[in-house]
């Protein structure tokens, strides 16, 4: 090692530590008070908006309505054609069509924005 | 998108997606070292220095999602430490200049040279120098730099703290020293 990097070397010392050693950090006390304010601040961002309840108990009756007038429409057409007998099981078959989009849909929500 | 930095990159996405480690871990590596620089650049003044050290935090977690990790991310937070400093100032009505009595390009040849002046330890624009310069660095290098040489660990302590070997860790250091020499001279003296 010639004289210069032996220089370099005992000055390196003391030049980190006038410029990042103990006395020239931030206090202890504020520091965990603004890691605090910083993890909040993330949490908050990373965190979706919360779905408004009033938008899926809306889109949940506009449903239901359309499925109740797609069955009533189903049932009058089989009481038109004077099928009365297979409309309990039309009935049935109708409820399930209704039931499983409104389902789905409402899981799909419930994931996204829970 | 190709980026020079892509472990500064990483972290920052995670810190991004709230993975708590990751913020832990940003934290620890640049909190401090943002902190010096601020106080170096506002002359040592800790009120102004804590102040504009919280607004630079929390302004560079909201502005996180946009560092594309063109340059580390350290220099990127110095950055914004500098435009909130010159804020306060134009707000405030002052202007603080930093006192140079040594011309930073000066430094590297007086280290070379025999014992650093006292006059030259204690400028504020060496010592943000310095900062701005290890902001250049790897985080590995800048940790086991500041962990060897500013707390005063020993060797074994800082390989431990790096998980690494011993003698891993002694050409780390050398190669920090090395690295942290040539960030010395490329960093040009620029104002508040």
């Amino acid at each position: 090692m010639n004289d210069k990097e032996t220089h370099y070397e005992q000055n390196l010392p003391h030049l980190l530590r006038a410029s990042i050693g103990p006395d020239v950090r931030p206090a202890p006390g504020l520091r965990e008070e603004l890691s605090r304010r910083l993890v909040a601040q993330i949490r908050s961002r990373s965190r979706p908006a919360e779905f408004p309840a009033t938008v899926l108990a809306a889109f949940s009756g506009a449903a239901l309505l359309a499925g109740g007038a797609w069955l009533a429409a189903h049932l009058g057409f089989i009481v038109a054609i004077d099928l009365t007998a297979l409309a309990p099981l039309t009935a049935l078959l109708a409820l399930n069509y209704l039931c499983l989009p409104v389902a789905c849909v409402i899981i799909i929500l419930r994931r996204k924005y829970a | 998108m190709k980026t020079d930095y892509q472990d500064d990159l990483r972290l920052a996405r995670r810190v991004t997606q709230g993975e708590t480690n990751a913020f832990e871990e940003f934290y620890a590596q640049h909190a401090d070292l943002v902190f010096a620089f601020v106080l170096h650049r506002v002359n040592g003044s800790r009120s102004d220095a804590e102040e504009i050290w919280q607004d630079t935090l929390v302004a560079a977690i909201r502005a996180l999602p946009a560092y594309q990790g063109q340059s580390r991310l350290l220099s990127w937070l110095c950055g914004i430490a500098r435009r909130k400093i010159a804020d306060r100032w134009r707000r405030s009505g002052r202007r603080v200049h930093m006192v140079t009595m040594l011309a930073p390009d000066d430094l590297l040849q007086l280290m070379d040279g025999g014992a650093l002046p006292a006059a030259m330890l204690n400028q504020a624009s060496t010592r943000a120098r310095v900062v701005e310069a290890l902001a250049e660095l790897p985080a590995d290098s800048r940790d086991a730099l500041i962990a060897r040489y500013a707390d005063g660990d020993s060797v074994e302590t800082v390989a431990t703290r790096l998980g690494r070997t011993y003698k891993a860790t002694e050409s780390l250091l050398s190669r920090a020293k090395t690295a942290l020499r040539e960030a010395l001279t490329r960093i040009q003296r620029e104002d508040v």
